[in-house]
């Protein structure tokens, strides 16, 4: 079996994991005294939620699992910065 | 209305008012001067994007009165707004959520001024790409063939009790698992390899995972797109065993980073 994410999600939804990995998990972390919080959540840990989600959707479609979840995509309207190369492809 | 109510009643009140008058800064990213004037950026909640000055840094802000929710429309206003700096030049990106106020941003900058500028030096002309990496297919069984002895026959002679097979699998396991991680790193670094020579810099996760090896944030020259993408399908073309798979241009999220023993 040879699946690729492509294959897996289609580039609104790989673009739109790929803004929240790096909008949630990385960039400047203004630390000290000076307090960062949303909604009283830690952000490190709704940045790693988003991540692990992420790769558990990929993992259970390329194990090949008809899992009915799948189909419960994340909407919403991603900027369009995914630039797949297609490649690996079978 | 008893004493108690009466002061809950004006604590409530007082506390609402308050947060009605305080206006704090949403921070997207830094930038150097000069400040880009493009009045018509909209950020989170459809705020008015503005900037602020400080000792030759510039700000990206927007006003709001409390932190943003960890919404999906908010995290992608975030990063339009980033997105939108980046095409005129190569900011420091904040991690979602970075709300203070006005006096607290210029403190930090304040304290902090050199520290960014040195950062935004080390950026200009620069964009991270991401480049993620999976197994094209099922993983390779031929490692883990050799594990299945996971235990001496002399130290666990049969028959095997419950307790020993129990022992067994685990360590099977746990074999598993550490040949997994090798693997996941030859990976890694073979792909590293192939891109040291085109890239400024970079930043390798790998994850726990048998089927995703990893991926790795390169950071470099704007102009050196083309040959990234070329470099990208020589490599694809070699380990056919992979998907590579890239997004960006990305504003460099995974080096901004200030080192906190600086401060």
């Amino acid at each position: 079996m040879s699946q690729d994410y492509s294959e897996v999600l289609d580039h609104n939804e790989l673009s739109l994991l790929e803004t929240l990995d790096h909008v949630l998990n990385r960039g400047l972390v203004v630390s000290g005294d000076i307090t960062i919080s949303v909604a009283d959540i830690d952000l490190i840990y709704l940045g790693l939620n988003v991540i692990l989600a992420s790769v558990d959707t990929i993992n259970r479609a390329l194990s090949g699992r008809d899992d009915p979840r799948d189909a419960e995509r994340i909407s919403g309207d991603p900027i369009g910065h995914f630039t797949g190369n297609g490649l690996g492809r079978d | 209305m008893d004493a108690w109510d009466a002061a809950r009643w004006w604590m409530m009140r007082s506390t609402s008012r308050n947060e009605a008058e305080t206006t704090n800064c949403y921070v997207y990213c830094f930038c150097s001067g000069p400040a880009p004037e493009d009045g018509s950026l909209v950020g989170i909640g459809d705020s008015k994007v503005r900037t602020i000055q400080y000792d030759g840094v510039v700000a990206i802000v927007s006003d709001c009165y409390r932190p943003p929710e960890p919404s999906i429309p908010n995290a992608v206003a975030h990063n339009r707004v980033v997105s939108s700096i980046l095409e005129a030049t190569t900011p420091l990106p904040c991690r979602f959520g970075t709300t203070l106020s006005q006096r607290d941003l210029e403190i930090y900058v304040a304290s902090r001024s050199d520290d960014v500028k040195a950062l935004l030096g080390r950026f200009q002309g620069c964009v991270e790409m991401t480049l993620r990496i999976a197994f094209s297919a099922e993983v390779p069984a031929g490692p883990f063939e050799d594990i299945t002895r996971a235990l001496p026959g002399d130290l666990l002679p049969e028959p095997r009790g419950p307790g020993a097979r129990f022992l067994e699998e685990k360590m099977r396991e746990a074999n598993q698992q550490k040949l997994a991680n090798q693997q996941a790193q030859a990976v890694l670094d073979w792909v590293d390899d192939r891109f040291t020579r085109l890239v400024r810099d970079s930043v390798t996760r790998r994850y726990a995972e048998t089927t995703l090896p990893g991926h790795i944030a390169h950071l470099l020259d704007r102009g050196r797109l083309r040959e990234y993408h070329e470099l990208l399908t020589a490599a694809q073309s070699d380990r056919p065993d992979l998907q590579l798979t890239i997004s960006g241009p990305w504003a460099p999220y995974s080096f901004a980073i200030l080192d906190k023993s600086t401060r």
